[in-house]
């Protein structure tokens, strides 16, 4: 059958393909539909503080609320590039407190319990 | 025209009518949203296309959380699925999503399936509703829906290969 659709591509039961988009693009737009209000905030917090530690943009970690069953799933991934590793003090993780935020985030405001500086 | 607006003219018509049906402009810009805002229930109109399901989905949503059933926590609105210019034919074919396909998708109640047919450009042209072709397969399915609506069991029709007709079996066609 594969071979039949490489050779043959415009047989392609064309209904199927049209149910398959529409389930992909739905799961998408009911997913951001659904999603509560502080998903893009947590997601700014997230990034900063996955900042610290390796270079990162926001689409390298998305922040999304899924369902499995009855369970409400928050699923987070974060996808870094093992290259751009920041350099860490003293061979440990730095404290939050010590944290110098990244010249990208000193116009930002910093999250609330961060001192700043 | 406003919701302020629509509300008014809406309760001046509850007076003398028992329904009222507000046709709203395809896709889900703010005057189909306007008209949706005061439903008790909705009739979810789409074509078995991809764009068309996809719209109707949103239009699900927004019913499910603003209107104002939803803003006043009242019972949800009464949601309806109406699949219409259905062609058995090339479902069969696999060349279009089928009423299977798309009752599984939006997972609302089916209201009715109507027919793709000549005669709704014709009643459109003359401007004589297709539900009086009673020759028009169209036409009867709409007021198949609309007794549906009204609480009455009807089998649905023009979802099933029809018999074949002995010219359509000699040309090998279902």
């Amino acid at each position: 059958m594969r071979l039949l659709d490489l050779l043959f591509p415009e047989r392609r039961n064309s209904a199927v393909i049209a149910r398959d988009r529409l389930k992909i693009v739905l799961a998408h737009e009911r997913a951001s539909r659904d999603a509560p209000d502080f998903l893009p905030a947590l997601q700014k917090d997230l990034l900063d503080v996955v900042g610290r530690y390796v270079e990162i943009r926001g689409d390298m970690l998305p922040v999304n609320v899924g369902k499995s069953g009855d369970t409400s799933l928050l699923e987070i991934n974060v996808e870094i590039d093992g290259a751009k590793v920041k350099p860490v003090k003293n061979g440990a993780a730095a404290p939050a407190a010590k944290v110098t935020f990244p010249a990208r985030h000193e116009h930002e405001t910093p999250a609330p319990w961060v001192k700043p500086g | 025209m406003k919701r302020d607006g629509v509300e008014r003219v809406l309760n001046e018509l509850k007076e003398s009518f028992d329904y009222i049906v507000c046709d709203s402009p395809a896709g889900i810009e703010h005057g189909a949203i306007t008209a949706l805002y005061f439903a008790d229930s909705a009739i979810i109109t789409t074509n078995p296309e991809v764009s068309s399901v996809r719209d109707s989905d949103r239009i699900i949503g927004i019913l499910a959380s603003k209107s104002r059933r939803a803003e006043h926590n009242m019972e949800p609105v009464d949601v309806h699925l109406l699949l219409t210019r259905y062609s058995l034919e090339r479902v069969k074919k696999g060349e279009m999503l089928s009423v299977e396909d798309v009752k599984e998708i939006l997972s609302i109640p089916l209201l009715g399936v109507i027919p793709e047919s000549e005669s709704v450009l014709r009643a459109s042209n003359t401007g004589i509703p297709v539900v009086f072709d009673e020759e028009s397969p169209a036409g009867r399915a709409y007021v198949d829906a609309v007794a549906r609506f009204l609480g009455e069991q009807r089998e649905m029709r023009f979802v099933q290969p029809e018999r074949r007709s002995f010219f359509r079996a000699l040309l090998g066609r279902a």
